[in-house]
């Protein structure tokens, strides 16, 4: 009883923390945005990211609060399960369900029952339009490689896999795996020249892309570099081979909720 | 196949070779490590023993082949995972360990377990079946040794995860680096990473500069009655509330005596400027900004201080002098244990583990994107510098042929070529060091021409004195911000590769801005020099040269501060909103309206002020205070620049290659700082008018004073220490380990060579043996 005091003790200190800093820094955004300076796309969402924040936490956290008793989201049985099945705190697995019941509020529960965090779907269009997901050129992949029945269509469950696999604290090796069948797009257990076209094409969208001359000499380079037994693809051990040195790899293979 | 389950069996089956193999091979492969399946699962439930083996050949030797499920996993669940298993040091350990694996787990290996399911590649629906299993399963209770070994591990785990959560109280601005990542990706992320990491660590520094230091000083200083300077005689000891340093072995009575009158009369030149300056507002800013008059006499600054035992609760003294050199080295070393940590993990990621520039377009193929990005703007950008960076490689490997094409002219052509450019860039390095030396010592001669007269100012005047004091500071300042430009335009001519263009331009620049602090520094040393004398009558002109010194490092870090503000807002800032509706996108003045974000050049400005720190903290203990503040404005400062008016980099600049450039130029700045810092030290005689020092013959001796006074037995170890008997044993054994380590990183290369070959030549043969079946399969059918 006394260990949870002091963690929800904590939990309340960083959030007024995160608050305190994040409106001094969203005060001169908010100041001039009221001057009716207007501002690109990218800098207001990044304006009511700094904004909502502020706003939010302390409603999100109140809920954590009385969480225990009151308006149960999950029992505790649930939570002490997702605790131990993911890299997450309780009240990050809170936030992760708030995000899924935002998609679409009328269907998803507040109060989630076992079956419904594994049969209750939510289609992938919906799923898509996450802010997290929406320009990620590989999201129909990730959706495909996590809806455990195939579908692309995502559970709570799922939703929280995910997120768990894309987290801080994955392990390079969970990464890897879940990678290794992102880039797969055809499926078939190794990544062959056409899979790599594939990625590079997606990677390169641009009106002025790679010519195809060019998309051919970097699959070779590739071919070249990873592949090790010159079989012509690339099985998961080489792929994890050469991508568990790449330094930036944990870094960027992150989605932050 | 695109079914989840056989999905998961497609992991396996690595080889190619269809989902039914796959199925056998881990059963297979379980057979030696049958230790997992002894938690009771029974037949029927196949289903869920696949998904301990739904994983890739790599993995099954890595994260969950049970034997590693063992000693090492659970020092901590969150790191230990990414590294355990790759170590030799754990086949050797798993070696020696009991085999627990005939009877039932115990106790800890089922915890172990639990700990490790969430790092298993399975759906939550696996996950959780598989957590009830393991908790109804049957164990053995461990006993006595174990038992303790396991709680203190179970404890040790608690608190590692409670120690998390109460760091990530200590890092800031977490909401903010999400945004900045998600809007402009990993590499600017880090920048800004950066920037919270020495904020923190300039924090530190403040933190003991202000209790150890400070606090002492003024709390000392009030309880010591006679350091009121209004009744005093030079023959009586200044500090007669509180004793004084003991120095006798370079310093007889006679010779306090008169380091105490010089100690007056500078104290006194010091009053007078406050007092004839204290009725002119602003002169008092003028002061507040230059660290002279009343600034000079506050604990700002190295002259302020005295040698003195500062009475510490009953009997007990605090050593001042001892004390203010010891918190100086003390800190220097944390800052480069710190600094030394992220080189080493920044070194073992990109060196020991990556040798990135061997894969560089599988790289960029599967490790460029960045998952963060959530916006639009960013997303097309990121992608067009992904496409940037492909051609740039391709461009690369065609820079390589045409470089071994070269022939024998061209090769003499450009050699020369480089030749001049270098010399042109060493010409002007010297040039910039000389004008940096011309105006420090203009700057200095015209301080002392006007020493004598202070206060008879009339306004105009002011601001000419005050431009002067500020001149070294500002040509610093204008020279770093110009020079960089004439190498980004002659690093052309060269024609090196595109890559290696950008690092020499660093490289020089990062040799810019040192050696102009440097010059700063020796140049104020040696003018300095002639004017030091155990007779204080002689140097009127710079009474307390540390101070002197102090205050150029003071003026340089706020100026900095300033012209990092002034730049954004006060320019870049306007220009943007000017131009931000006139100017087409693709037009060259796009500059102008919307720059790119200069990542390598706020880099440097954050290790430049940082140097700043470290040169200056003995000379001015409050610029670790300063550059604590400076960390904080410059934070908002670049993320208003961000928000408002940057577009980021078009380069792909990975969070690693940024982080270990910025640890490593700081590793550079360090050195480079501690140098004329050490050399003070241990061979200048400081100020005989001023600071804590005054009568010592260097820095050093309020050390080696100490250890005089230490007893016997221990002075001799200590001496031992010093010693070459002592050293070159010493030296001897770090050289015998260097050269093992470097021979075991030969033999490993050497094993990985010829697991390569090994592996290649395996392939082979499979291309063989199916060539050869399917030539069998053909002469079957035909015959």
């Amino acid at each position: 009883m006394r260990k949870k005091q002091s963690k929800e003790f904590i939990d309340v200190v960083a959030a007024s923390r995160e608050c305190w800093v994040s409106v001094s820094g969203a005060f001169c955004v908010l100041w001039l945005h009221r001057r009716g300076i207007s501002f690109t796309s990218g800098i207001q969402a990044s304006c009511s990211a700094g904004f909502k924040f502020s706003f939010e936490i302390v409603p999100l956290y109140t809920s954590g609060l009385v969480m225990g008793n009151k308006v149960a989201t999950f029992s505790e049985q649930q939570l002490e399960d997702y605790q131990d099945t993911t890299f997450f705190s309780r009240k990050e697995i809170l936030r992760v369900h708030r995000r899924f019941r935002e998609l679409q509020p009328e269907l998803v529960p507040r109060t989630m029952s076992m079956e419904a965090t594994r049969d209750l779907r939510l289609p992938k269009s919906l799923i898509n339009t996450l802010p997290e997901l929406k320009e990620n050129p590989f999201r129909d992949r990730i959706l495909k490689v996590f809806s455990s029945n195939g579908s692309g269509d995502l559970s709570f469950d799922d939703f929280l896999d995910l997120l768990s696999v894309f987290s801080e604290h994955a392990p390079r090796e969970l990464k890897l795996h879940y990678a290794f069948r992102i880039y797969d797009m055809d499926g078939d257990g190794v990544i062959g020249p056409s899979d790599l076209k594939a990625v590079i094409g997606r990677l390169c969208q641009h009106e002025r892309g790679l010519t195809p001359a060019e998309i051919d000499a970097v699959v070779e380079q590739i071919l070249d570099e990873a592949d090790v037994d010159c079989d012509g693809h690339l099985t998961a051990m080489e792929f994890s081979h050469v991508v568990a040195r790449a330094p930036d790899f944990v870094q960027t293979f992150h989605i932050r909720i | 196949m695109t079914d989840r389950s056989s999905l998961h069996s497609g992991g396996t089956s690595v080889t190619g070779n269809g989902i039914k193999e796959a199925k056998e091979k881990p059963h297979h492969l379980q057979s030696p490590a049958t230790t997992m399946s002894t938690f009771p699962v029974d037949e029927t439930k196949e289903d869920k023993k696949v998904s301990w083996e739904t994983m890739l050949p790599s993995n099954r030797t890595n994260t969950i082949d049970v034997r590693t499920w063992g000693k090492t996993t659970s020092r901590s669940r969150r790191t230990s995972t990414l590294r355990h298993g790759s170590t030799p040091t754990d086949e050797v350990e798993l070696g020696m360990m009991p085999d627990l694996s005939q009877g039932l787990p115990n106790e800890e290996e089922m915890w172990q377990k639990m700990q490790q399911i969430r790092s298993l590649p399975i759906t939550m629906g696996e996950k959780r079946m598989l957590k009830a299993e393991l908790r109804v399963a049957q164990n053995l209770r461990v006993h006595g040794l174990e038992l303790i070994r396991f709680r203190k591990r179970q404890i040790w785990h608690r608190v590692q995860s409670f120690a998390l959560q109460i760091l990530s109280f200590f890092s800031p601005w977490k909401q903010t680096i999400r945004s900045i990542e998600a809007n402009f990706g990993t590499g600017v992320g880090s920048y800004f990473l950066l920037i919270r990491w020495q904020m923190l660590l300039n924090f530190f520094i403040t933190f003991f500069v202000v209790t150890l230091i400070l606090v002492p000083w003024e709390v000392g200083q009030s309880s010591c009655t006679n350091l009121n300077f209004t009744v005093l005689s030079p023959s009586q000891s200044a500090l007669d509330g509180c004793s004084r340093s003991n120095n006798a072995s370079s310093c007889d009575d006679e010779c306090m005596a008169r380091n105490d009158s010089c100690w007056l009369e500078y104290r006194a030149s010091v009053m007078t400027t406050i007092a004839n300056h204290s009725s002119q507002p602003l002169l008092l800013i003028q002061d507040a900004v230059q660290g002279t008059g009343w600034m000079e006499y506050t604990v700002a600054f190295y002259g302020y201080y005295q040698p003195a035992f500062i009475p510490w609760g009953n009997d007990q003294v605090y050593n001042f002098a001892l004390a203010y050199e010891l918190v100086v080295y003390f800190l220097l070393l944390f800052s480069l244990t710190c600094m030394a940590k992220s080189v080493a993990t920044g070194f073992k990621d990109n060196i020991g583990l990556g040798r990135s520039w061997l894969h560089q377009f599988s790289d960029l193929a599967f490790t460029s994107w960045d998952y963060c990005i959530d916006s639009a703007e960013v997303a097309h950008l990121k992608k067009k510098a992904i496409l940037h960076a492909f051609r740039v490689a391709l461009a690369d490997k065609e820079y390589a042929t045409e470089k071994a094409e070269r022939n024998m002219r061209k090769k003499i052509n450009l050699f020369f070529l480089r030749l001049s450019v270098n010399l042109l860039v060493i010409g002007t390095l010297s040039l910039a060091g000389y004008i940096i030396y011309l105006v420090t010592s203009f700057s200095e001669s015209f301080r002392g021409n006007t020493q004598g007269e202070t206060g008879s100012f009339s306004n105009p005047e002011d601001f000419q004195t005050l431009m002067i004091g500020f001149l070294p500071s500002i040509v610093i300042t204008a020279l770093n911000f110009l020079v960089p430009i004439l190498f980004r335009a002659v690093v052309r001519f060269e024609r090196f590769s595109a890559t290696f263009e950008i690092k020499i331009t660093l490289v020089r620049t990062v040799l810019l801005r040192l050696a102009s602090l440097l010059v700063l520094v020796l140049t104020l040393y040696s003018s300095l020099e002639e004017e030091r004398g155990s007779n204080c009558n002689s140097d009127q002109d710079a009474p307390c040269w540390e101070t002197y010194v102090g205050q150029q490092l003071y003026r340089l870090c706020l100026f900095d501060v300033f012209i990092t503000i002034f730049i954004t807002i006060l320019i870049e800032f306007p220009l943007a909103l000017v131009f931000r509706r006139s100017v087409p996108p693709t037009s060259r003045w796009t500059c102008i309206a919307k720059p790119e974000f200069n990542l390598v050049g706020s880099t440097l400005d954050m290790v430049y002020s940082q140097s700043i720190c470290w040169l200056g903290m003995f000379y001015c203990p409050v610029l670790p205070i300063i550059t604590t503040l400076k960390c904080f404005i410059v934070f908002y400062v670049k993320y208003f620049s961000l928000l408002f008016y940057s577009c980021p980099p078009s380069r792909i600049y990975g969070a690693s290659s940024s982080t270990s450039l910025f640890m490593n130029v700081l590793l550079v700045s360090f050195i480079s700082c501690v140098l004329p810092l050490g050399y003070h030290v241990t061979s200048l005689q400081p100020s005989v008018s001023c600071g804590p020092y005054r009568g010592f013959g260097t820095v050093w001796s309020a050390i080696s004073n100490e250890v005089d006074a230490l007893s016997d037995t221990f002075k001799k170890i200590l001496f031992f220490f010093g010693s070459a008997g002592f050293f070159v044993p010493a030296i001897l054994i770090l050289l015998v380990a260097l050269y093992y380590y470097r021979s075991k990183a030969v033999a490993h290369r050497a094993v990985v060579e010829s697991l390569t070959s090994q592996l290649v030549l395996e392939a082979e043969d499979k291309h063989f043996l199916i060539a050869r079946l399917s030539a069998v399969g053909k002469q079957h059918v035909q015959v």
